[in-house]
């Protein structure tokens, strides 16, 4: 028999579903917010732990197809004047008629033929030193840090790292923790170098087969994020990394901005994913005509929340080393 | 959103993501994927759909910036569903007035014609449907509001009864005596003990 509440259970009330714009606009809302967030305080901020968890939550999001984010409206903002000053946070630099395109297949073409042939074997460390300029955004006080990292290759032995200075032991991975870019060098090699193939390779933690004519807005920035951790680490296998410039070109929406500084106070080309609340104030730097990598820019936030620094970073040695403090 | 079938196997739970998202805010967004369908449809009844499209996308914000004080061992399982809806139950609060009046209006006014169905059948067999809806959205429209929070989190949300009691904060005991008192007033607004057996659609008040 039927009762009153399966009566109420059973009438819609007239109601229509969500709708994917509605959808869209209420998780670019979410995203915003969240964009803007502050870490916990209890936790020191550390870049390598952020790195870790950041990956470990790519890898959710990519599997569960949440990331980002953008309204239909919002699709072209990222060449407002105003949205661009606020992604330099210093200058006042223009989004560029320079295709995005044009530098990343130059610094591709420039990486290929600048690398040599590497092979760290699992048991080994890569040894890099990275130099930190941090601009705080109200005062303009600006600090230099130098960290050296020792990063297990393969993740199954303690890595040693700093973070703005500070040493911070990371323990090795455990079982079903990963981290984008895979640490394993076999893993790595695995990857495919051909870009069109690398894209649909790498999001969805590589269980996707979706071609990109499938791609949905998530999907790509996906891919644009998974690219940017994977150009990051200093040392990739032969082809991988003109492989992950050509494929970062054909991720829809990435934008040139003009006449950034790099950490080295040169004046360069930043490649940035502006329709991304994530991607605010983040981007990679080349020299605008040899198309050299510079760089990346990045911003923090004080663990109060009350601060917020321009870091500007370069990796400028690495080295494949067999034990930790080893210097090439 | 698409799903790859499959991967999500051994998915985080609930807890375990709004405890990561405290470091990692970006991390709160598989909350949206699992939930927002279902916010969205129990905002939409109780509201109709553009004030639930607004009101949903508050839910998350909220919840986001409230995620510090999710207390999973309070929690009835270690789903997020209770806290989300109690907290879309509380936005609804801010739009009581405009609940009622579009519950009495839909009591007044025959439900918009389904335009996919032939038109024979809407003539004829939605008539007894329509005479419920129109019962139901009545006496809704005159339900003190914290009866029908229970009532609706139950039927429309999904919530058992100690889910319930923690989306609103209240004793298992109250949610009880109200779903009681709300479900009385529905059976009464029916026309008796069964509901299936309907009164004569009523003239408009």
């Amino acid at each position: 028999m039927t009762d009153e509440l399966e009566l109420l259970r059973n009438w819609d009330a007239d109601t229509a579903p969500l709708t994917e714009p509605a959808r869209a606009k209420a998780r670019h809302r979410l995203l915003n917010t969240m964009a803007h967030a502050e870490r916990h305080p209890d936790t020191s901020p550390s870049r390598r732990h952020a790195l870790r968890l950041a990956t470990a939550a790519v890898v959710a999001v990519a599997v569960t197809g949440t990331a980002v984010l953008m309204t239909k409206d919002g699709a072209d903002e990222g060449d407002r004047p105003d949205r661009a000053g606020r992604l330099s946070g210093t200058a006042a630099p223009r989004m560029g008629n320079v295709g995005a395109a044009t530098v990343l297949n130059g610094a591709a073409a420039r990486a290929g033929k600048q690398e040599k042939p590497v092979a760290p074997r699992d048991d080994q460390f890569i040894y890099s030193k990275r130099v930190i300029t941090e601009t705080e955004r109200r005062t303009g006080a600006v600090r230099t840090y130098k960290d050296v990292n020792w990063d297990s290759v393969d993740g199954s032995k303690r890595s040693l790292t700093m973070e703005l200075g500070r040493m911070i032991w990371e323990e090795p991975l455990k079982k079903g923790e990963g981290v984008w870019p895979p640490r394993e060098w076999s893993k790595l090699k695995k990857l495919p170098t051909d870009p069109e193939k690398l894209i649909p390779g790498i999001i969805g933690v590589g269980t996707s087969s979706k071609p990109m004519s499938d791609f949905t807005a998530d999907d790509w920035f996906d891919a644009y994020f998974m690219l940017g951790e994977l150009l990051k680490w200093p040392v990739l296998p032969q082809g991988l990394r003109p492989a992950a410039y050509e494929a970062l070109a054909l991720v829809p929406g990435v934008k040139a901005i003009l006449g950034v500084k790099d950490s080295a106070g040169r004046t360069g080309v930043g490649i940035a994913y502006p329709k991304s609340p994530f991607g605010q104030g983040k981007y990679l730097i080349f020299d605008p005509e040899s198309y050299e990598f510079l760089g990346f820019r990045d911003e923090r936030t004080s663990a109060s929340g009350d601060k917020t620094y321009i870091q500007l970073s370069h990796v400028v040695d690495w080295a494949i080393v067999d034990r930790l403090k080893q210097r090439p | 959103m698409t799903v790859e079938p499959g991967v999500r196997t051994g998915a985080e739970s609930d807890a375990s993501v709004i405890a990561r998202s405290r470091d990692e805010p970006e991390a709160f967004a598989v909350l949206f994927d699992r939930y927002a369908d279902a916010v969205h449809r129990y905002l939409a009844r109780r509201l109709g759909g553009e004030p639930a499209d607004d009101l949903m996308a508050e839910t998350f914000t909220t919840a986001f910036q409230q995620r510090h004080r999710y207390d999973p061992s309070r929690a009835t399982g270690d789903g997020a569903r209770p806290w989300l809806f109690g907290i879309a139950t509380n936005l609804v609060g801010r739009h009581r007035r405009a609940e009622a009046r579009r519950f009495k209006a839909m009591a007044r006014i025959p439900a918009p014609a389904d335009h996919e169905e032939p038109l024979a059948d809407r003539a004829a067999a939605r008539v007894g449907a329509q005479a419920v809806r129109q019962e139901l959205a009545g006496a809704l429209a005159v339900l003190p509001a914290r009866h029908r929070d229970v009532l609706l989190l139950v039927a429309w949300g999904g919530l058992g009864y100690e889910e319930v009691a923690q989306a609103l904060g209240v004793p298992i005991g109250t949610v009880r005596s109200r779903l009681h008192r709300a479900r009385s007033k529905l059976r009464e607004a029916l026309g008796g003990s069964d509901p299936t057996i309907l009164r004569e659609a009523p003239g408009h008040d």
